[in-house]
């Protein structure tokens, strides 16, 4: 098995990191600089493509896994034989740190000049929203890091002999869960206020993306626990204990994690029809809103969201629930993950979709509007105009690229880390 | 407005005094042609447009790397080494003023510029008044200094008696979408026979 694991991961590591290093015109230092052609196209209507979908994408269910995960870990703190997470709680967190990773790599991918990052922190700039982004996940990472290094110290203490620093990392354990809660769920609302801070987008979206996305990152975090923790169920023998904490450890975990995933699509299904509520009975919003309810962007939204994000995923874990199935919540998830990405889609290009249109007081009176865009000669042209939504091949790279790192990345540390609870650290404190 | 004949000089002095990549059709300042009203009470409007230099610009305020600054004037610049080339900036100017100026523009701009290059690292660019670029002494930008009709005027806000003060005090120029107090440094003044037009045709 750890042979086949080892193939798997250099294979997907390659495959992944070459797919980038062919994304980086096979150059890094010059693409890091903004010196290579094949970069983002700076003539989309719509700027902020796939790879801002990405990173979004990926960044929230990493932090939803991770602050889900600490949450039952900070408030069973005392009783460990509460928490039905505590036998996979380790394994979990490693899966939050994979998860962000394509969701970083995705961040620097999406800007022309990545080495440029690093001016947000020498000028930093507090009004910017992306500049909080970069200090939110270097807070977030230090945190999932130092939980992933206080839960293994953990391990090392039962057998007694724990090195100092290691031994004040784990006496401190229960601050560094709750921080990385926090910092968490500060990265998710400032990553939804990218999306609702701009004069440019209609003002309604502004402080609901904060909720929505906190909320999405319960909602898309459960998900994919939800979909690893089956998959664990099926893979590992049983002579490892029969899954992931025994049989009926299992049932229990799936129980709970059908019971929370429920709870969360059923608060993104009470926000998302707020959301068009407000959206559609507001003369000034409305457009937007018909763009997803019989607009152009209505199958995605109907079929996408609405069918495939929340009514099946409602409907196949209630009886997930019901019946302790782990098949059904392992459908559940994959159904949760599609309607996540569908949700993460609606909220980037929906708000850039519409060209801006301006209304000056001498010259319009009503019914007359003037419409600008960046290139169009506006005669006969309508109220407002629709841009096009594209994907650029750079962001498929990218995309693609990242994704299949991922694969390699996660299982590169259930070989190295003590993840599993039989598992022991031997190495450098956390390696096994 | 009604000074502006559509004629596009301002446009092409933009692009030699700061490189603008023409060949993409992006602009500092462009002209943007409208017919506005209905048959047969229409008319043709030239608008131009550049960067409004915000008092209070939005592209500032969301530039995460401290590229985008604010110089003496209030004029909005852009640090091109700094900017990383996020788009935060574009998406927030509520005026479309910015563009990507892009690796493959600077190989471009060699080609029609020679080796003389302002702009030399990929950057968002946009209209600066010709910040830097302008003759000594003049501070006038070079849409300004070309247009043939004598549409743009350029001056000074804090003096009383410049001739765009006047406009701006005795109400005659307006900015435009003030409702999302930017605060436009850039003003228009409108021809008052368009608003009877596009109402619906009372011309007497």
């Amino acid at each position: 098995m750890s042979k086949k694991l080892w193939i798997w991961t250099v294979v997907f590591i390659l495959i992944g990191g070459g797919i980038m290093f062919y994304g980086m015109s096979y150059n890094p230092l010059a693409w890091a600089q903004g010196f290579v052609s094949f970069t983002e196209p700076n003539n989309e209507p719509i700027p902020w493509g796939l790879l801002v979908i990405g990173y979004i994408f990926f960044g929230v269910i990493g932090t939803g896994v991770s602050t889900y995960n600490s949450l039952y870990e900070l408030f069973n703190k005392n009783h460990k034989e509460r928490n039905p997470f505590d036998k996979v709680k380790l394994r979990n967190e490693w899966l939050a740190l994979a998860v962000l990773i394509p969701g970083l790599i995705m961040v620097f991918a999406s800007v022309y000049k990545p080495a440029s990052a690093i001016n947000i922190y020498l000028s930093f700039r507090s009004t910017s929203r992306i500049a909080w982004n970069g200090v939110l996940y270097v807070l977030v990472g230090i945190g999932i890091i130092a939980e992933i290094i206080a839960l293994i110290g953990e391990k090392v203490k039962e057998e007694g002999k724990i090195p100092g620093i290691l031994k004040l990392i784990v006496d401190i354990d229960a601050l560094i869960v709750g921080y990385a809660i926090l910092a968490e769920l500060i990265l998710d609302a400032n990553l939804g206020a990218v999306f609702g801070y701009l004069s440019t987008w209609v003002y309604e979206f502004g402080p609901f993306m904060p909720i929505l996305f906190v909320a999405a990152s319960f909602y898309s975090g459960i998900a994919m626990i939800s979909f690893i923790t089956p998959l664990y169920s099926w893979l590992r023998r049983p002579t490892s204990g029969g899954g992931n904490v025994g049989p009926e450890g299992d049932k229990t975990v799936f129980k709970v994690l059908a019971r929370d995933g429920l709870l969360a699509t059923i608060t993104i299904g009470f926000l998302i029809l707020w959301w068009i509520w407000l959206t559609a009975t507001n003369q000034e919003t409305l457009p937007w809103a018909e763009l997803l309810i019989n607009g152009s962007w209505s199958s995605t939204f109907w079929v996408g969201l609405v069918l495939v994000g929340i009514i099946i995923p409602i409907v196949l874990y209630s009886v997930a629930y019901k019946k302790e199935s782990k098949g059904l919540l392992f459908a559940s998830s994959i159904f949760v993950l599609l309607g996540w990405f569908v949700l993460v889609t609606l909220a980037d290009v929906i708000p850039q979709a519409i060209s801006w249109y301006y209304t000056i007081s001498p010259v319009s009176p009503p019914g007359s509007t003037w419409v600008y865009e960046l290139r169009s000669d506006f005669n006969g042209v309508a109220q407002y105009t629709q841009l096009p939504f594209a994907v650029s091949s750079y962001d498929l790279v990218w995309f693609a690229g990242s994704t299949l790192f991922l694969l390699g990345v996660y299982t590169l540390g259930v070989l190295l880390l003590p993840l599993e609870e039989e598992e022991r650290p031997k190495h450098l404190w956390i390696f096994k | 407005m009604d000074q502006c004949l559509g004629c596009k000089a301002c446009m092409a002095a933009c692009a030699i005094e700061n490189q603008t990549p023409f060949w993409e059709q992006l602009w500092r300042t462009h002209v943007e042609d409208l017919e506005i009203g209905e048959f047969p009470n229409t008319q043709r409007m030239f608008v131009p447009r550049l960067c409004m230099q915000c008092e209070n610009p939005p592209c500032y305020f969301v530039c995460p790397t401290g590229a985008t600054q604010i110089v003496d004037g209030g004029i909005v610049v852009v640090d091109e080494y700094k900017c990383m080339g996020c788009l935060y900036c574009v998406e927030a100017c509520p005026y479309g003023a910015r563009y990507f100026y892009t690796y493959d523009d600077i190989q471009k701009a060699k080609k029609y510029y020679g080796e003389n290059l302002i702009h030399v690292v990929p950057h968002v660019d946009k209209c600066t008044f010709c910040y830097g670029t302008a003759p000594d002494g003049t501070n006038t930008p070079a849409c300004v200094r070309t247009c043939p009709g004598g549409s743009r005027v350029f001056g000074c806000l804090d003096d009383p008696n410049s001739e765009v003060s006047v406009l701006v005090n005795t109400g005659q120029a307006v900015v435009l979408n003030p409702q999302l107090n930017t605060q436009p440094k850039v003003f228009y003044v409108f021809n008052r026979q368009s608003g009877r037009y596009v109402q619906g045709g009372d011309n007497s």
